[in-house]
Order: C-alpha cells, then structure tokens, then sequence
C-alpha cells in the first residue's frame, strides 16, 4: 500500500517530467531556453517568484528555527522580502531593458572585460552549485525518514526528474511548473498553518499559551537562542544584498512580456509571499504547542501536513513542500547550467555558435551541472557544508556592491570590480573563518562577518576605481546603457487603448495589493500583537 | 525589545507590501504618464488633420 507521503513524492516527480518534457516542443532556439521567448505574463512571473520566495529552506531549515524560537525573529529578519522586490524593480528592470539573458552578460558589457565576467561566472556558478547541493542533501535526508527510500535513491531519482525537466524545457519548465505548484505551495500556508492554530486552541495559543510557557516567544532575538539587535540587523542586511543581487531572482525580470506584467508579477508575489510565509510561521510557533518533540525541527512542516489536517489537504501541502525543494534545486542548477554555456562557453570563450549549437551547448551544460551536483550530493564531501554556508553572503559582498556601482556610477570601473569580488569574497572567508570556525575573535554587538566584509567590498570597488582610470567603452558603455528607457519599448509596441488598459490593471493591480496587505497585517496585528503589546 | 519585537514582526512584511506598491506607482507615473499624454495628443492631432483633409 503506497502511503500518502510516497504516493505525493512520486507524483511531484511524474509532474515535473510531463510537464518538462511537454514545454520541450517550445523551445527552438536559445532565447525560448533562457528567457522563454519573453513571453511570460503577469501570472507566471508571480507564480515564478513566488516558488522563489518560498525556498526549500523556508519550509524546512527556516520553519525549524521558527518551531523552537518563535515567529518573530525571522518575520523581522527575513530581508529577502524587500531584496526581491529591489531585485526586481530596480535591478532586474535595468537589466532587462539591455535584452541581456543572463547577469554576466551585463557585468561583462558594462566593464568591458572578459575577465571580469569570468570571476563574475565563476563565483556564481561555485555559490550556486554549494547552495544547491546542500538543499538537494537537505531535502534528501527529510524525504527519506518520510519517505522510507534510502538516500541514495532519493537523491538518484530527483537528479533524474530534474535532468529531463531543466535539459527538455530550461526557463519554460522552470516558469511554468513553479506556478502551477505555487497553488499547492499556497496550501501550506493557507490551510495547514491556520489548521495547526486552531487544533492547538486558536489564537489564545499564540497570544497566551506559548508565551506563558516562555516569556522570550515573541522576542526578535529568539525564544533561546537571544540573539543581539547587531546579529538581527546583520541577517537582515544580509538577505537583502544577497536576494537583490541573486541571479535566480534577478533573472526573473527576463522573461516578462513586458514591464507592465513585471510590475505585475511583483507585487502579487510580494503580497502572496509575505502573507502565505507570515501565517506559515504562526502555524509553525503554534505546532510547538501541539507537540514540543518534532526531531528534527526541520521536518516541523512535513509533520503539520501529515497530523492536523485530512490526507486531501496534507498531500497538497507535502506537494508543496516537494515543489519547493524542486523549484529552488532546479532554479539554481538551471542559472549554473546558464553560466557555463551561455557566460563561459559562448562570451568568454568568443564561441560563434549556430542556434541550433548555442540550444545543445545549453542544453549539455544542464546535463554537466545535474551529474556533478549528483555526484557531490551522492559523496557529501565535507567541503561542501562550508561552501553551502558561505554561498548567500558571497553573493551579496562579491555582486552588489559591482552591479550597483556598474549601474549607478560611470567611473565605476574594471579595476574596482576585480578587486571588489575578489577582495570582498576573501575577506568574508576569512573573517567568517576566524570568528565562527576558528574563534580566533568575535565581532562587536554579535554582527555577521558579512557587514564588515560589504563595508570592505564597496571601499574597494570605490578605492580602485578611483585610483585607475575608467576605459572610453566602459564610459560609452555606461552612456548608452542610460540613453535606453524600459518605457520607451513597451509604449512604441502598443496603441494608446492597450497603454491605457494596461496601465490602469498595473495601478488596480498595486492598490489591490497595498489594500489585502494592509486588511491581512492589520488583521493580524489586532487579532494577536494588540494583546501581546 | 518584546512590544518592539511584536510591532516589527507585523510592520515588516507589511512595509514590504507598502514599498512595492508605491514604487510600481512611482515607475507609472514617472515613466508612463507623461508619455501616455504625448500618445493621446498625437493621435486627437491625427483625427483633426484626418477631419480638415476631409472638411477642405
């Protein structure tokens, strides 16, 4: 008899390769496979995001802090909210409106150096196949106890689906199944978590219960673990820089069929994300009520689904979860597969390529990516946990500081930006190596190495462009990229009317937002901060 | 820090809902608006030229 759990595990999977093998028809030449043809509307790019928000390790690494320390902390410290919509709006807008496919096309362009986008590729492509790696891992560890599959095989066949998913239908496959699966996502959020409320008594367990049991529930520090306002701070700055800049968030401004539907995609996801992950939490915090005992804390969301509501529901919500380990494995594997092909391969290399070349380049690039990270995955090399760990703060002090300075600042230059990814990487290594790994020393008011290591990045992206000087094309470069406005495209494309109606859905659209988002918040403020103040 | 606690865990995510907002208003009025106008006043243009053609 195949059990809930096995029967949702397997059938996740089956989706994910009917549906990739369904898109393959789609793709025909290189921009169908990177930026599906530009062609995505309001829905699925936040459908898209929204799978992005809601990551393998919000449901699972996240939710597990959240069980035993309280909501508060990461609903304080999640800065991975405002990093997708800066990623989005800022970032992704400017860089969409240069047709670039992936964001080493633009670092490379904007210094006019090859070398320069090969770091660039280099360290996107380690973070990205650390970061990986670890959630397949992670994932591969949770579903086995549940699934009652050994590892190996669990890991084995997760490689399989993934391969036939990104190498058949690449940002297609990844588009469109993040949508359809954010609805089972949205279940997690919106069923189960207030299902767990309620079997543990209602709002009262929040309001009253937990914090009677431990007076720290509430506390941004953690019901525990107390950590200081400096370490809250230093998180937050951390997954704002490290989000804005990733390139699975950023490249998501790709394929949008146009700005409209990008601002779009924004704020519904921003709205649906805040909201679902939000009520996610406080049915994470009062899970712990029902049973204090979950080990380990990370399948806390695994044991929501499975205990406080039907197996209709509770299949939803495990395909959610599934959904999530797939849409973040597969989006970081597919922009590492991105990396080589397209940034490697093709730019640095100075490849001239046929089409039909550049989409098997592409599509052989997934499959290297998919067997290496299997391969890793499958050995565990212990190396591997310290490149996992240190994945999201090198993006955030290696890339934002560059691709801030290469949008804002025309001195900005190759220089600065050798030194700033290199000299930022290094030193948070190393002073995350001294303070957590060797304690050597510890940093002032409990910050994370990665505030000291930003401050030393972007001193060294200023310093060493202003003491060498700026090339005449990364000056041209800087010139025209600004000369381009993102309107200019879409209100040539369309009459007046469309403009208008598009216009007037984008504003209802955003009001809309701003109007659940104030009725959701406030709601939740009266029904369980008002007796908690 | 617990009253502090309990207010930014609730103005937070809200705060984020209010930044996208009022940054997709902004992109629309600045880069839309204006250009949306100029569209309108080109095409009445038009229609009058088309309407003195057709009145001559």
């Amino acid at each position: 008899m195949v059990s809930l759990v096995e029967g949702v595990f397997f059938g996740t999977l089956a989706v994910y390769v009917f549906v990739g093998a369904v898109l393959a028809r789609f793709i025909d030449v290189p921009e169908d496979f990177y930026v599906m043809d530009r062609k995505a509307g309001s829905i699925l790019i936040a459908g898209t995001l929204f799978a992005s928000y809601m990551s393998a390790s919000t449901m699972m690494g996240i939710a597990g802090i959240v069980y035993t320390e309280g909501a508060a902390m990461w609903l304080v410290i999640y800065g991975s909210w405002p990093g997708l919509v800066i990623g989005m709006l800022y970032v992704g807008r400017r860089l969409r409106k240069l047709n670039n496919v992936t964001m080493p096309d633009f670092i490379g362009d904007r210094y006019q150096s090859e070398l320069v986008r090969s770091v660039a590729t280099v360290i996107m492509i380690i973070g990205l196949i650390g970061y990986g790696v670890i959630q397949l891992i992670g994932a591969g560890y949770l579903l086995a106890d549940f699934v009652g599959i050994p590892y190996q095989q669990i890991v084995v066949l997760f490689a399989i689906a993934l391969m036939v998913f990104t190498v058949a239908g690449g940002m297609y496959s990844v588009v469109v199944t993040d949508t359809l699966m954010g609805v089972a996502m949205i279940v997690t959020g919106a069923v189960v978590a207030p299902a767990a409320i309620f079997a543990a008594g209602g709002v009262d367990v929040l309001t009253t219960t937990l914090p009677q049991q431990n007076p720290g529930t509430w506390y941004a520090g953690g019901a525990n673990m107390n950590m200081s306002p400096g370490w809250l701070a230093s998180q937050w700055i951390l997954w704002l820089f490290f989000i804005m800049v990733a390139p699975w968030v950023v490249s998501r401004a790709f394929p949008a069929s146009d700005d409209f539907e990008l601002m779009n995609g924004t704020n519904i996801s921003t709205f649906l994300a805040t909201g679902v992950i939000s009520v996610l939490f406080l049915g994470v915090m009062a899970t712990f009520a029902l049973n204090p005992g979950i080990e380990p804390v990370d399948n806390v969301v695994v044991w929501m689904s499975t205990n406080v509501v039907g197996p209709f529901w509770g299949g939803l919500a495990v395909a959610g979860i599934m959904a999530g380990i797939l849409s973040t494995t597969s989006t970081i594997f597919i922009y590492a597969g991105f990396g080589l092909s397209r940034d490697l391969v093709e730019r640095v290399g100075g490849q001239v390529l046929t089409q039909r070349q550049q989409l098997l380049g592409a599509r052989l690039a997934q499959l290297a990516v998919v067997s290496t990270v299997t391969i890793i995955a499958l050995f565990e090399p212990l190396g591997i946990y310290w490149l996992a760990a240190w994945a999201g703060s090198v993006f955030a002090v290696a890339w934002a500081p560059m691709i801030i300075a290469g949008l804002e600042w025309e001195r900005a230059n190759r220089y600065g930006a050798l030194l700033s990814m290199i000299g930022g990487t290094v030193s948070y290594v190393l002073l995350y190596q001294a303070t957590q790994a060797w304690g050597l020393f510890s940093l002032p008011f409990g910050i994370d190495p990665v505030l000291p290591a930003l401050v030393i990045s972007t001193t060294l992206m200023v310093g060493g462009s202003l003491v060498t000087s700026t090339s005449r094309d990364e000056r041209a470069f800087f010139h025209d990229m600004n000369d381009i406005t993102l309107s200019e495209e879409v209100i040539q494309r369309h009459t007046q009317e469309q403009l208008e109606k598009k216009y007037n859905r984008t504003k209802y659209i955003a009001y809309g937002t701003l109007g659940a988002g104030i009725a959701l918040f406030g709601g939740l403020f009266v029904l369980i901060g008002v007796p908690l103040l | 820090m617990g009253d502090v606690s309990v207010i930014l865990a609730f103005a937070h995510p809200l705060a984020v809902v209010v930044l996208s907002t009022l940054w997709t208003l902004h992109i629309l009025k600045k880069d839309y608006r204006q250009a949306i106008e100029q569209k309108q006043v080109a095409r009445e243009h038009a229609s009058d030229d088309v309407a003195r053609v057709q009145g001559d």
